[in-house]
C-alpha cells in the first residue's frame, strides 16, 4: 500500500461533498484512557467514525480524551452541540454509538436511557 | 501501554505539533518512546506536583497518577524516565525501557494506538515514528492533509485506508 492511494479517495470523497474540514457543529470526545479502552472505547469509536460517514454528516468531529475517574460507567462519550449542554453517555458499545448517531447527533433528541450526566 | 496517555497530554496542551517516537533497539536491547510538543509546557512546580503524584490539571474525579506510574515502569525495567518543560516551550516526555525485562508491559494494540491518535490530530501536525527489529512506520499529518486537500482524516474511507496502511507496517 501507498500514501498516494489517498489522493483517489481524496477525488473519490471531494465529489460526494462529505466529511469535509469545516467548523464543527458537534463535538463527539471519546474517553480513552486505560478503563475506557479496556471496557470497548476502541470499538465505540469506530462505530461513531464509521455511523457519522455513512450519513455523510459534515459538521461532526470526533475526539478523545484520557481517564475521567468514571471508570465503572465506561465507556464514556461526551457529546458537546453547539449551544446546548453537554450529554455524558455511559457504558457504551458500538451499537449504542450508532443509535447516538442517529437520534441525538441526527434529530437532535440525546438517547436519555445511556445517559449518565447533563453538564451546562 | 502509556503511549496513548502521554499523547492525550500532549493535545490537551494547547500544541500545535506533536511528534511520537517508538523505536526499539535490538542490539542495546532497549525500547524508547518519546512523545514531544510545541503546546503551554509546565513550570517546576507543576512537574514536582506530578512526580507526587495525585496530580491532574484535567478534572475533580482525576486520580494524576499517570506519569509516576510510567516512570515506576521505565526504572523497574532499567530504563529510565525525563521530562523536558518549560512554560510556553512545550514538553517533552522520554521513557526508556529494557526490552527483555520481564516486567515490561506489553504493547497492546499499537496499530489501533497510532490510528487513534492520526485520526484525532484536529489540525495539528501530528508525526509517528516507528522502528521496531524488521518494521518501520513514518507517517505524519502534513503529508496526508497535502494528499488528502479538504477532505477529513476521520472520513471513513481514509480511515480504513489508514488502518489497512498501518497494520502492514506495525504487528
Amino acid at each position: 500500500m501507498k500514501l498516494e492511494e489517498l489522493r483517489q479517495i481524496r477525488e473519490r470523497a471531494s465529489k460526494d461533498l462529505s466529511l469535509r474540514k469545516g467548523d464543527a457543529r458537534v463535538r463527539v470526545v471519546i474517553g480513552m484512557g486505560t478503563s475506557g479502552i479496556a471496557a470497548g472505547a476502541r470499538d465505540v469509536m469506530a462505530a461513531f467514525l464509521d455511523e457519522i460517514g455513512v450519513r455523510s454528516l459534515t459538521d461532526v468531529v470526533v475526539t478523545q480524551t484520557g481517564e475521567r475517574g468514571l471508570a465503572s460507567s465506561e465507556p464514556v462519550v461526551e457529546v458537546h452541540v453547539d449551544g446546548e449542554p453537554a450529554v455524558v453517555y455511559g457504558q457504551m458499545t458500538a451499537d449504542r454509538a450508532r443509535r447516538v448517531v442517529a437520534e441525538h447527533l441526527v434529530n437532535g433528541n440525546p438517547v436519555s436511557e445511556f445517559v449518565i450526566e447533563v453538564r451546562d | 501501554m502509556h503511549l496513548l496517555d502521554l499523547v492525550q497530554n500532549a493535545y490537551s496542551a494547547d500544541s500545535t505539533r506533536v511528534d511520537v517516537a517508538v523505536l526499539c533497539d535490538k542490539t542495546a536491547d532497549r525500547l524508547t518512546i518519546r512523545v514531544a510538543d510545541d503546546g503551554k509546557g509546565m513550570d517546576e512546580g507543576t512537574l514536582q506536583a506530578i512526580d507526587r503524584g495525585f496530580f491532574s490539571s484535567k478534572c475533580d474525579a482525576c486520580v494524576g497518577l499517570g506519569i509516576p506510574l510510567l516512570r515506576q515502569t521505565a526504572t523497574h525495567c532499567d530504563g529510565r524516565f525525563e521530562i523536558e518543560s518549560a512554560p510556553t516551550s512545550g514538553t517533552a516526555v522520554t521513557a526508556e525501557f529494557r526490552r527483555s525485562h520481564v516486567d515490561l508491559p506489553p504493547f497492546g494494540d499499537l496499530a489501533a494506538t497510532f490510528l487513534e491518535i492520526l485520526v484525532t490530530a484536529e489540525g495539528r501536525r501530528v508525526s509517528i515514528t516507528y522502528r521496531c527489529d524488521e518494521e518501520e512506520l513514518e507517517i505524519d499529518t502534513a503529508t496526508l492533509s497535502d494528499l488528502l486537500g479538504d477532505v477529513s482524516l476521520q472520513h471513513p474511507e481514509v480511515v480504513r485506508f489508514l488502518q489497512a496502511y498501518i497494520r502492514e507496517r506495525v504487528s
